[in-house]
């Protein structure tokens, strides 16, 4: 066999072994997709949440029935009982995403109790503000409770 | 419904693209001598390169609404794309009465590598149908700015300069999240499915530019079909795997192979093979054209795609096909679609002081170790499956010299996303990990290509 023919023969050879070999992994990811849509996965940290997983669809759900409540553009304070900062951030970018028509911050936001008009509790409740402002209950349920948090110069009038 | 707006949409960014490259005398065409099935194939092809054209124009379109105060609404989208698409088409039916609608190609019949495309691109539809393969960043950035855009019937730039925004990226380009809010109005109402339907889209128009740059590179049959179906099949692999549907990714990694039969100097030989010099300054023109399209898509998308347009723009320029290398002239086709994207944005990030400090930063040489580290992890990355490691042999492909232009390219590009590793002032390690990944799928694809171009006899009777 001619040096020529065996380069030739090589080629084919690694040209094959790649395309084999990249056809396998597609049939392995297709499998694991299919499933994924059988039983799809319900990832509890929230850094692992994707569209279309149970939880997510469910935060989903809750935050879009309490959107109708927030007006255009106000400032949405977000918390939850995870006790996490990171946990409660996605969280955030989550409530952010279904509830577009409002600006929506984390509790843990240097600015949250400042500029916050609204305070949405999910699987929690708030009794207190730390600037001792008003909290009102706007929408709640089962899930959680969306507040409005009155203007500090909303208090009680002074006898 | 989600299927037919998708549908709406894309048939109209064909429409507009296709009467744009033919009113230029871009759109390839084989000639009748390749056969019913080779013209069928090169009309995909062709709807393809029209797709990624329309696309920009279509946008470039929306930034005109929005620089003229008019809201994006259905009651403004649909007659303004109607509009634009029949006034392309007109134009290009114009050019078709006088002989210059489309240039001679190498048209290439279909085989078993294109029904392997047909599978994979069906594979990344179905994620996308069931939302599975959609990428976390659909919600943290992509699909939240669509929402808003939507909201504000425009650019919400309000919104991007909010220092109480989360959202990452204020000061990315703004195609996919403009073409998801006109899309929503459409639609009636943000609907994820329809959004996410355009990824397979992107996935096969990629696909057939992969194909195009295959048989204009001259590869032979098997390896045409074998390298269509590692492109297609490798793209859905990991678009599946990793979950980038919805993502800025796989449209960088769709501008990227429009652009490279471009890159291909062999691919000129073989369209003009045996016409004259005026047949092979049309063919210079027409790739300069498509080159320029598919450099404004990618710089209209993501930010790493703005210095990756520019080198596209500037590879080709340097190379020059059947005209002189940096000749002014051919500037304008080659930069102006680019140039149309770039500039806007750019300004209204000047204005709106949308730039990011982490965008520039100052060399720092011991990151290379921390950059080293992450990368052999990411290269590990299970939904790769090892592929990462093919990119260490694209230096052997500037060795072969038809595909030098283009590894140069990929390498650069590589080149490029070192220096930011080495440059932002952010956490290196988390940075790595977190993008490289993505940043891979558009050096990988086109990677794949001229591998099969270099591994591939070359087809006899050319040069």
């Amino acid at each position: 066999m001619s040096i020529d023919r065996r380069a030739a023969l090589l080629r084919h050879a690694v040209a094959a072994l790649l395309l084999g070999w990249i056809a396998f992994w597609f049939v392995y990811e297709v499998d694991a997709l299919r499933r994924a849509a059988a039983a799809p996965p319900n990832p509890g940290v929230v850094g692992q949440w994707r569209l279309a997983t149970p939880r997510a669809e469910a935060f989903g759900h809750w935050v879009t029935k309490m959107g109708p409540q927030v007006p255009q553009g106000a400032v949405v304070v977000f918390t939850s009982s995870t006790g996490s900062t990171t946990q409660d951030f996605f969280l955030t970018l989550w409530a952010a995403y279904h509830l577009p028509r409002a600006r929506v911050i984390p509790l843990q936001h240097p600015q949250a109790w400042k500029t916050g008009e609204y305070l949405l509790a999910y699987d929690t409740t708030v009794d207190e503000t730390p600037d001792g402002r008003r909290l009102s209950v706007t929408a709640a349920d089962h899930v959680g409770v969306l507040y409005r948090i009155d203007a500090a110069d909303d208090g009680p009038l002074a006898p | 419904m989600s299927v037919l707006v998708v549908a709406f949409v894309t048939a109209a960014c064909v429409a507009v693209g296709a009467g744009l490259l033919a009113a230029a005398g871009a759109l390839p065409w084989p000639p009748a001598a390749a056969g019913r099935s080779a013209r069928a194939a090169a009309a995909f092809e062709a709807a393809a390169l029209a797709f990624v054209a329309g696309l920009v124009a279509c946008f470039l379109l929306l930034l005109a609404f929005d620089l003229a105060g008019v809201p994006w609404r259905r009651r403004t989208l649909v007659p303004g794309l109607a509009a634009l698409a029949a006034a392309n088409l007109a134009a290009g039916r114009y050019r078709r009465r006088r002989g210059a609608l489309t240039v001679p190609v190498a048209g290439a019949p279909p085989g078993w590598g294109d029904g392997a495309a047909g599978v994979a691109v069906a594979a990344v539809a179905w994620g996308c149908w069931s939302r599975l393969a959609a990428i976390p960043d659909f919600v943290y950035h992509w699909g939240a700015k669509g929402k808003r855009y939507q909201q504000a019937g425009g650019i919400d730039y309000a919104f991007l300069a909010d220092p109480l925004r989360l959202t990452d990226h204020p000061d990315y380009p703004n195609l996919l999240p403009s073409l998801y809010a006109a899309t929503a109005h459409l639609r009636g109402f943000f609907d994820e499915r329809a959004m996410l339907l355009f990824s397979p889209l992107f996935v096969a128009a990629a696909v057939l530019a992969a194909r195009g740059a295959l048989v204009r590179g001259t590869a032979s049959p098997p390896y045409r079909q074998g390298g269509t179906a590692a492109v297609a099949l490798a793209a859905a692999m990991f678009a599946i795997g990793y979950r980038m549907a919805g993502g800025g990714d796989l449209v960088v990694s769709l501008a990227l192979l429009s652009a490279l039969p471009a890159l291909l100097p062999a691919a000129q030989d073989a369209a003009v093979e045996g016409r004259g010099a005026r047949d092979a300054a049309a063919a210079t023109r027409a790739d300069d054209l498509r080159l320029g399209w598919a450099a404004a898509l990618a710089a209209a998308v993501k930010i790493e795609g703005v210095p990756l347009a520019a080198l596209l723009i500037g590879v080709r320029w340097w190379l020059g096909g059947a005209g002189r290398r940096f000749a002014v002239r051919r500037l304008p086709r080659l930069a102006l679609p680019a140039a149309a994207v770039v500039v806007p944005w750019a300004a209204a990030n000047l204005v709106h002081g949308l730039f990011q400090e982490n965008n520039t930063g100052s060399w720092d040489g011991e990151r290379l170790a921390v950059v080293a580290r992450a990368a052999l992890e990411v290269f590990a990355t299970r939904e790769w499956h090892g592929l990462p490691w093919l990119l260490a042999a694209l230096p052997a492909v500037l060795l072969v010299r038809r595909l030098r232009p283009a590894a140069a390219l990929l390498l650069a590009q590589a080149g490029f996303y070192l220096a930011v590793y080495l440059t932002s002032p952010v956490d290196t390690e988390f940075y790595v990990l977190s993008s490289l990944p993505r940043l891979l799928y558009h050096l990988l694809l086109p990677a794949l290509v001229l591998y099969a171009l270099a591994l591939a006899p070359r087809q006899s009777g050319r040069k």
